[in-house]
């Protein structure tokens, strides 16, 4: 566990040195306090717009950050000669991705956590109420949500180069986030071999639009039971562990060069 | 050339493009009337992007009216992880009631912003700001905007007429709807169907409007005009009244605000139509988005 945690710190102090973090931060800051500026044709009813915008911008550029960095981890390590250095100590492999990914989650989920804060601050800057309880409940959804994108980009970067796995990462979360939940709609006009493999698509596909609830938030459906939070949480995980499994039997295999085109 | 300069030709050249760009939209959109035909300049730049972006927020503010559901579309089967969805975030038929409708107007101002030729979401926000919100003074203001851009269109000044009606100014009302009609007959419209039930309805408005104000000749002229236009048993009948000179201004002004009282129909079609109000209340007060006829 200790070395886990060592290999997190790392990626935590990257995070820290690196301007991405700041600058999409001053980005989502800037846009959500544009938003305050719309005018309603003059009505002054406190609106979730703001809300929503906001919390849109904090699923986009949490996901684009997550994909971002997660792509550049192992890729980095091969390209600088550290993996050399770091496989040599007592470590196992393992642990290692473990750690790289505890700290890319952690450390998206502490900036996930100040783009909430952005949102919340201005929404209740304009007099907008909402349920608090809800909100943290989208919190822990989205958290788990980055966790699984964080968990596929480490993934697609052992087999392919850091270019190509932050593509490929970002491809297939767009597919299993605005394709996959259409397959029902698109099966209505399709039938035979082709209406089979988009069932089998359909169910075998990881379903990321489980992890948003946004709209719970902003037209005040109340809270989620808790039976169904505990079990969206459970497939995040197992859908996390699948990922990670996969990324691990890879790097357990996975012969290193120095000098590798990355 | 060395590599600074180089950046910085770069850059300037940048710079210029873009200065370029937006004094080009900037002197377009100045000179564009709103008349059909005729194209603004940031539509003419960026035309189908702002156009389809409006109506992507125009839908934004039709599915906050249905509390965040979403159209319900065609489909195989209601998989598994449907269901789930569902149980994450309700799918049922709502609607938004009372002070929540004002929270789609900033979602229609953003539309309007995006293309403020999109006559069709001013209207809308026209309605509800009149009815249900019961802020006809910024209903006003939003049609006035919306003629400053569109000066053209006569559907405009048509519902300025019926701001000014449910406001008691029945002389501002028959000015608007004089503009409306002089608009309907000056310029070239595409849906030649709607137009001739539009200018149809504006002359029987504006015999009623004439009626209202005690103007007999002016009510007979424009229901002689409607009768020219198409010929109803109700319009001719009304013709002979007017002439034997039984004049009823309030009897008019009661039918004129039944004829401007608009209705709500939802063309969403779920069973599970959840209404959180009393269901003997007046649907009629229901308008509302692009799913909606009114």
């Amino acid at each position: 566990m200790a070395n886990i945690i060592t290999i997190a710190q790392t990626v935590w102090l990257e995070m820290l040195r690196r301007k991405d973090l700041y600058i999409i931060l001053t980005l989502q800051a800037f846009f959500t306090f544009l938003l305050t500026t719309v005018d309603a044709f003059g009505s002054d009813v406190p609106s979730s717009y703001i809300m929503d915008i906001g919390l849109m911008l904090a699923f986009l550029l949490s996901i684009a950050m997550s994909v971002a960095m997660g792509a550049r981890q192992i890729p980095n390590e091969i390209r600088s000669g550290t993996i050399f250095f770091i496989l040599t100590k007592p470590i196992d492999r393992f642990e290692f991705l473990l750690g790289k990914w505890l700290g890319l989650w952690s450390g998206m989920v502490g900036a996930n956590a100040l783009f909430y804060l952005i949102v919340t601050g201005v929404t209740l800057s304009k007099g907008y109420a909402f349920e608090p309880l809800v909100l943290v409940q989208v919190f822990c959804l989205h958290s788990m949500l980055l966790g699984i994108v964080v968990a596929m980009s480490l993934f697609f970067t052992l087999f392919l180069t850091q270019g190509a796995g932050g593509t490929a990462t970002g491809i297939f979360v767009v597919l299993c986030y605005l394709f996959v939940p259409r397959i029902p709609n698109l099966l209505a006009y399709e039938s035979g071999w082709r209406s089979t493999a988009l069932s089998l698509i359909y169910y075998l596909s990881p379903h990321l639009e489980l992890f948003d609830m946004r709209a719970r938030v902003l037209h005040g459906w109340g809270m989620l039971g808790s039976g169904i939070l505990i079990g969206t949480i459970a497939y995040g995980l197992l859908l996390t562990a699948i990922f990670l499994g996969l990324a691990g039997i890879i790097f357990r295999k996975k012969h290193f060069t120095r000098g590798a085109n990355l | 050339m060395t590599r600074p300069t180089a950046q910085a030709s770069f850059l300037i050249l940048a710079m210029l493009c873009v200065a370029a760009v937006a004094t080009g939209a900037t002197l377009l959109s100045r000179s564009s009337t709103g008349e059909p035909g005729t194209s603004a300049g940031s539509i003419y730049i960026l035309g189908p992007a702002r156009s389809l972006l409006s109506g992507g927020l125009y839908e934004r503010a039709d599915m906050y009216f249905h509390k965040g559901v979403p159209h319900h579309k065609e489909e195989a089967f209601h998989g598994f992880f449907h269901k789930w969805k569902e149980a994450i975030v309700p799918a049922k038929h709502a609607h938004a009631e009372g002070g929540e409708i004002e929270e789609i107007m900033p979602w229609l101002r953003l539309a309007t912003q995006c293309d403020p030729h999109n006559i069709e979401v001013f209207l809308v926000a026209s309605f509800w700001l009149s009815g249900e919100c019961q802020r006809a003074d910024l209903a006003t203001k939003a049609i006035q905007e919306a003629i400053e851009n569109n000066p053209y269109r006569y559907e405009l000044q048509q519902e300025m007429g019926r701001l000014y009606l449910h406001a008691g100014d029945l002389e501002k009302a028959s000015s608007a709807m004089e503009k409306a009609l002089a608009l309907l007959a000056s310029t070239q419209q595409q849906d030649l169907e709607q137009t001739a039930i539009d200018h149809s309805f504006i002359l029987m408005a504006m015999s009623y409007l004439h009626e209202a104000l005690g103007n007999q000749e002016g009510a007979i002229e424009s229901i002689k005009q409607s009768l020219d236009l198409r010929a109803t048993p109700h319009a001719s009948e009304r013709l002979q009244r007017l002439e034997s000179g039984a004049l009823d201004p309030a009897a008019a002004e009661a039918r004129l605000e039944q004829l401007f009282h608009k209705t709500h129909e939802c063309d969403r079609d779920d069973h599970d139509h959840d209404h959180d109000h009393d269901h003997d209340h007046d649907h009629d007060d229901h308008v509302h988005g692009s799913d909606c006829k009114h």
